[in-house]
């Protein structure tokens, strides 16, 4: 009897060690991916713009869903990277006018992200160029993509586009 | 003339004495006789004779009997004052425990394990400087994901101390708190990388081998000890642990760091199996010739 207390806390100690296993948090808080995400900017500001008609296809992609965007609205997109090349181009359409050719110089990396996220390729973004015909030019944010939401690169348009 | 004068005295006193002794009853008796006698009121408790109180050593009741009460209260009193501050020894007792929390819990899906030994001495039943060293591992392949993570079996060690709040009780049975702090070496690798990229229709596979990392960690724990049969016991403790420092590559950071768990994680488990060397007796009155 004197001793009931510490025997019984001895047993509940034993039972809530199989708590843990019973109770982790599988979810991913994150992205699951590392793809580098393209801004539209107005040139001469750092405000995000959003041109009426965007049209962007990754030169190489064959099929029905080669379209990142197919005459849309849009002010941000992911741009998907090859993993098995150092070089990946786009077509970038605007307003049905004007098509650029964006060039992007990476090196791709496998990355572990956790258990939750599980693994990928975070691509560090070496060179970027970019045709001018309705565009004015191109930058690099950040130089190595991660899986959280961040602008990776910015495509600048002029004021009056 | 002397002796007239002596002769005189004796003379005079034989004829005064029975005047004083005829007078003096008449003013002491000059009572009513209806009055009660006074009598000062005595407790029968304190007449009582008390036995000594149980557990009494028979030396200090001979002590008594013998007339020397002053050196018998004296020892009763160490006895007292022994009872209501238990001392136990400088060296209480060496233990030896084994932590086998983890092997169990990998039964119940879980996929890491650290197991190790502990060597504790108990200092006076209360301060327990204690020494962990151990093993960890781990491989995970989680379902509807795209690799597998492997720890390579590394040592760990952890050192800190507890200390026992029953301390008046026996060692066996103890409630404690601690903290330690960890330390380890270890590499990692994530295999079997599975990529797959809908848009160019890409299915690579990737590894990352190899990846070292050191960590130390900090953590404060609770705890409870409870005895089994004669010097073995079973004992929990629940560790609140943050990291102080660890190394990482860019290409991953370790998910499990051995001795630690999962590096996100802020709560452990043990429980041990553990084993005491050692009388794990109080002082007995002799060697408390300090005592008052």
């Amino acid at each position: 009897m004197k001793h009931l207390v510490p025997s019984l806390l001895l047993l509940l100690g034993a039972c809530s060690l199989l708590l843990p296993a019973a109770c982790s948090d599988g979810s991913c808080s994150d992205l699951q991916n590392a793809l580098p995400l393209m801004q539209f900017t107005t040139s001469g500001t750092a405000t995000a713009t959003t041109p009426t008609s965007v049209t962007v296809r990754g030169i190489g992609a064959t099929g029905a869903d080669s379209l990142l965007a197919n005459n849309e609205a849009l002010s941000e997109l992911y741009l998907p990277l090859r993993a098995n090349d150092t070089i990946t181009r786009f077509e970038i359409t605007l307003n049905n006018a004007t098509t650029d050719t964006l060039c992007v110089r990476y090196q791709p990396i496998p990355y572990f992200a956790g258990p939750e996220c599980g693994a990928m390729y975070v691509f560090q973004l070496n060179d970027l160029s970019i045709t001018t015909y309705g565009i004015d030019s191109v930058e690099r944010i950040i130089p190595v993509t991660g899986n959280v939401p961040q602008v990776a690169l910015r495509i600048y348009l002029p004021a009056d586009s | 003339m002397n002796n007239a004068i002596r002769t005189l005295t004796i003379a005079l006193l034989a004829l005064v004495m029975p005047a004083v002794a005829l007078a003096l009853p008449a003013d002491t008796t000059a009572v009513s006789p209806t009055a009660r006698p006074y009598i000062t009121p005595v407790r029968t408790a304190t007449n009582r004779t008390l036995p000594p109180p149980r557990g009494t050593d028979e030396k200090i009741i001979e002590q008594y009997l013998s007339g020397d009460t002053a050196k018998a209260l004296a020892q009763a009193r160490r006895d007292s004052l022994q009872r209501a501050y238990t001392r136990y020894p400088t060296l209480t007792d060496i233990t030896i425990a084994m932590n086998i929390a983890d092997p169990v819990l990998m039964l119940f899906g879980q996929h890491f394990a650290n197991v190790d030994l502990s060597i504790t001495a108990n200092l006076w039943n209360r301060l327990q400087p204690t020494l962990e060293a151990g093993i960890g591992w781990a491989k995970n392949t989680p379902d509807g994901l795209n690799f597998t993570y492997r720890n390579k079996v590394a040592p760990y060690v952890r050192i800190g101390a507890n200390y026992n709040f029953l301390y008046k009780s026996e060692p066996k049975y103890q409630v404690m708190l601690g903290f330690r702090l960890g330390y380890t070496n270890f590499r990692y690798s994530i295999t079997d990388i599975h990529y797959h990229n809908t848009y160019w229709q890409e299915d690579l596979q990737a590894d990352i081998n190899n990846e070292r990392s050191h960590a130390l960690w900090g953590e404060l724990l609770a705890g409870i000890k409870v005895g089994i049969a004669r010097q073995w016991a079973l004992g929990w403790t629940i560790r609140l642990h943050g990291l102080f420092n660890y190394s990482h590559s860019d290409r991953a950071r370790p998910w499990y760091i051995p001795g630690y768990g999962p590096r996100s994680g802020k709560i452990g488990f043990t429980f041990t199996i553990s084993h005491s060397f050692g009388k794990q007796q109080q002082k007995n009155n002799d060697n408390n010739t300090n005592l008052p």
